[in-house]
């Protein structure tokens, strides 16, 4: 069974999170668990605290960012999302992938060019967790394959958003 | 947790069984020991008074053993025997390490030597002493046993000098409280004495490396965002470009003596330009002139420009903004010039902080995270999370690595992640773990190789291999495996294997972005080649599993352009492999839309992401 990291922070495991309360949770529970609270501890007190200071620090790592936190409720339904091993995808979405980078290539000299396309990933982007949000928190199991390929398309955006920000940096 | 010890009313801890706990800056040029009385912080000086203790060792053929000012003393008249500037060896293979005023010896493996009159020495040995003389500073001072120690590391300490660092003081007999990253000990000592909230920048130029740190402080807790640096940059390198302009004017110097004479007139030189605007030099016979403040800011403009590069990453790492920042700390000897702080001044448009002496800065926070750490009743209720300096990972096909633990991720950290066997039957899995930024596992630190064995015979890709990196608060990684199908374990402590040279250590930790260029054509060669692979493979497999959907002489065609291709993938050149595969594609493409004309729902469905890059 995957490790619940909406268990460990006591938040609702639910998309929709308010992350400072995140935060304010993470905070108050690694300045408990930190290993230097524990410098004087036996040796397993102090693997302990390693060991759960870590686990939080991951957890929130995981619970922070939204298409990671999308997989974590996945993995809590035993649904994976099989990133590396499984390549299919919607063809529609595999289309609009191949227009942008096309533009993303041709325009690329062009700032306005490469903003306009920042724009509209993000709102792409945007739709998409909304709807992730809609599925994963209604509290109906009904159509998590869509959420599943959501997730598996927002990985995509976000890497080509990184690709634009290079973009972007290589402009100035 | 840590319990308080609490005297009784009216009466004082015992003060033969008082034990004392320290901070220790072991320092490229200098050291120094400090512990908190009463809840201040002392930095203890020695007899003469002074609290900087050079690190510098001396080994004499008698077997003994000077350290500090007297050893420095004898630097000219007996440079092989006399060490400085350890630090810059620590966790370093003698293939690591270039042009060294010293003979050293040790092979492809392990941490490099020093040949000295009394044998041959490692860094860890050299430094050990230097932390054993401060030991014994605090001894005679307080007079009681040093029981434990926070030891600062540069930030941008690797797992190897980090675990050399911890090694040393083990040597030295002092048990380690904590490694702490300097620029964060450095952060506690202003953040303690005013604490005002908000975002500090901690740039520290020491001797031999460069540091700078991103932190936030609020409500007592500080937080280290992002880190960035320069191992092999500091004071020395400075020194170094003063030589070197000195040689363009004549100055020759033939042996090592006389390069010692140069490098410590030009730190001299170096020093008194922070006051005076030109100074005369006379090494004579090897070089007499003069040094000027202009000739001194053209020699190490290059060099400061360096750290300013890496302060713009780590801003960029962090998510902030110049504006955003509250405090500019700077830290270490070579902040002293006043160049430095012009330029520092000048990227931050706000004036430094140096108010804490920036030799002594470090220390003092270092002490006072010793106090906290040690449990002592009226310590400073604080708590540092600090991150990892350098990306963890592991090696993947076609040589590139994986990235594990990001750079600046928070410690303690851990991650799990899941790998697969490639081969039916494979009964071991090899694990390489390096560290860096680079995408190229040849251009990274290597730290280990261990092996996973006994994997029970599956097809390929059935099992599950869990790979758990977890980062301690010292820095300190440790690796486990298991596969989790048939609970199959193994374990390994990471023992650094030094496998890089000094050069390539520098391009390692030197800015990604300007390195991002040979990376891009590396990677592009390599992602063509395996592109290449996958073509021929794939063209291979449907000429056997579709013949009979060939037209007459289509096989001779697409064999001939295969032939091609994998002459052009031997080669060097991403565009040849790239205009080859174009051709085997093109020459195949008939065929190949038969075959999906036979099955093109299936081969829709399942077409490959890659294919559409």
């Amino acid at each position: 069974m995957a490790r619940n990291y909406f268990e460990l922070f006591e938040l609702p495991a639910r998309f929709n999170i308010d992350l400072k309360e995140l935060a304010a949770r993470h905070r108050e529970r690694i300045r408990v668990w930190h290993p230097d609270r524990y410098a004087q501890g036996s040796s397993e007190e102090r693997r302990r605290a390693v060991a759960v200071s870590a686990d939080l620090n991951d957890g929130l790592k995981v619970l922070r960012d939204p298409v990671s936190r999308a997989r974590h409720l996945l993995a809590l339904r035993g649904i994976s999302t099989d990133e590396d091993t499984d390549t299919s995808m919607d063809a529609g979405f595999l289309m609009e992938q191949m227009a942008w980078r096309e533009r993303l290539e041709e325009g690329v000299a062009r700032p306005e060019e490469v903003a306009a396309l920042i724009a509209l990933v993000a709102q792409s982007r945007d739709a998409k967790e909304s709807e992730l949000a809609r599925l994963l928190d209604s509290g109906q199991t009904t159509d998590l394959d869509r959420a599943r390929e959501l997730v598996r398309e927002l990985q995509f955006l976000e890497r080509f958003t990184r690709e634009l920000d290079c973009a972007v940096t290589e402009a100035l | 947790m840590a319990l308080l010890q609490i005297s009784e009313p009216g009466q004082s801890p015992d003060p033969h069984t008082r034990k004392f706990v320290a901070g220790i800056d072991l320092g490229t040029t200098n050291s120094l020991i400090a512990t908190v009385r009463e809840r201040e912080v002392v930095v203890l000086p020695d007899g003469a008074g002074d609290v900087l203790l050079p690190s510098v060792v001396r080994f004499e053929a008698n077997g003994r053993v000077t350290v500090g000012r007297a050893a420095q003393q004898a630097e000219i008249e007996d440079p092989l025997n006399t060490i400085a500037s350890v630090k810059r060896l620590m966790g370093r293979g003698r293939t690591d390490v270039g042009d060294c005023p010293y003979r050293l010896a040790g092979g492809a493996e392990g941490m490099v030597r020093i040949e000295t009159a009394a044998g041959a020495k490692t860094p860890v040995e050299v430094s050990a002493q230097i932390l054993a003389a401060l030991k014994a500073r605090l001894e005679e001072t307080l007079g009681g046993p040093l029981s434990a120690a926070v030891i600062t590391v540069p930030a941008y300490f690797d797992e190897a000098q980090r675990q050399a660092t911890k090694d040393a003081a083990r040597l030295a007999g002092i048990e380690v409280l904590r490694l702490l990253n300097e620029p964060t000990a450095a952060a506690v000592a202003y953040g303690l004495d005013r604490n005002p909230e908000g975002l500090y920048c901690v740039y520290d130029l020491g001797g031999g490396t460069f540091d700078v740190s991103l932190l936030r402080l609020s409500e007592g807790v500080f937080e280290v965002l992002a880190t960035g640096g320069d191992a092999a940059l500091g004071g020395d390198d400075m020194d170094a470009a003063i030589v070197t302009l000195w040689t363009a004017r004549g100055a020759q110097a033939r042996t090592p003596e006389e390069s010692r004479r140069l490098l410590r007139a030009a730190r001299a030189a170096r020093e008194r330009l922070s006051l005076e605007t030109e100074v005369a030099v006379d090494v004579a016979p090897i070089y007499t002139g003069a040094l000027s403040r202009t000739d001194l800011e053209a020699a190490i403009d290059p060099l400061i420009d360096r750290t300013l590069v890496a302060c713009g990453r780590v801003l960029k790492d962090a998510g902030v903004r110049i504006a955003d920042i509250g405090e500019i700390v700077l830290v270490g000897g070579a902040t002293r010039t006043p160049r430095v702080r012009e330029r520092v001044g000048g990227l931050f448009r706000k004036t430094p902080l140096h108010d804490i002496d920036p030799d002594r800065v470090v220390a003092v926070g270092a002490a006072r995270q010793a106090d906290l750490l040690a449990g002592n009743a009226g310590a400073a209720d604080m708590l540092l999370l600090d991150v990892i300096p350098l990306s963890l990972g592991i090696e993947i096909m076609g040589g590139l690595t994986e990235k594990i633990i990001p750079r600046n991720s928070p410690i303690p950290a851990s991650r799990a992640q899941d790998f697969t066997t490639y081969k039916d039957g494979q009964g071991a899995l090899a694990i390489h773990v390096v560290q860096g930024e680079r995408d190229l596992v040849a251009e990274c630190r290597s730290l280990a190789r261990f092996e996973l064995r006994g994997i029970p015979p599956m097809v390929a890709g059935a099992a599950r291999i869990r790979v758990t990196f977890q980062v301690d608060a010292d820095g300190l990684l440790n690796v486990s495996a298991q596969e989790t199908k048939a609970g199959v374990e193994s374990h390994v402590t990471v023992r650094p294997s030094f496998g890089l040279s000094d050069a390539e250590i520098e391009r390692m930790l030197r800015d990604s972005m300007a390195s991002a260029e040979a990376d891009a054509a590396a990677r592009t060669l390599r992602e063509q080649q395996v592109e290449a692979d996958r073509m021929i493979e794939a063209v291979g497999a449907a000429l056997a599993a579709d013949e009979d959907l060939l037209a007459p002489g289509e096989r001779d065609t697409i064999a001939a352009r295969i032939a091609a291709l994998k002459e052009a993938r031997g080669g060097e050149d991403p565009q040849r492999i790239r205009e080859q595969i174009a051709a085997l594609d093109r020459a195949s493409a008939p065929f190949a839309a038969r075959r999906m004309d036979v099955g093109l729902e299936r081969a829709m469905k399942g077409r490959s992401v890659t294919e559409f890059r």
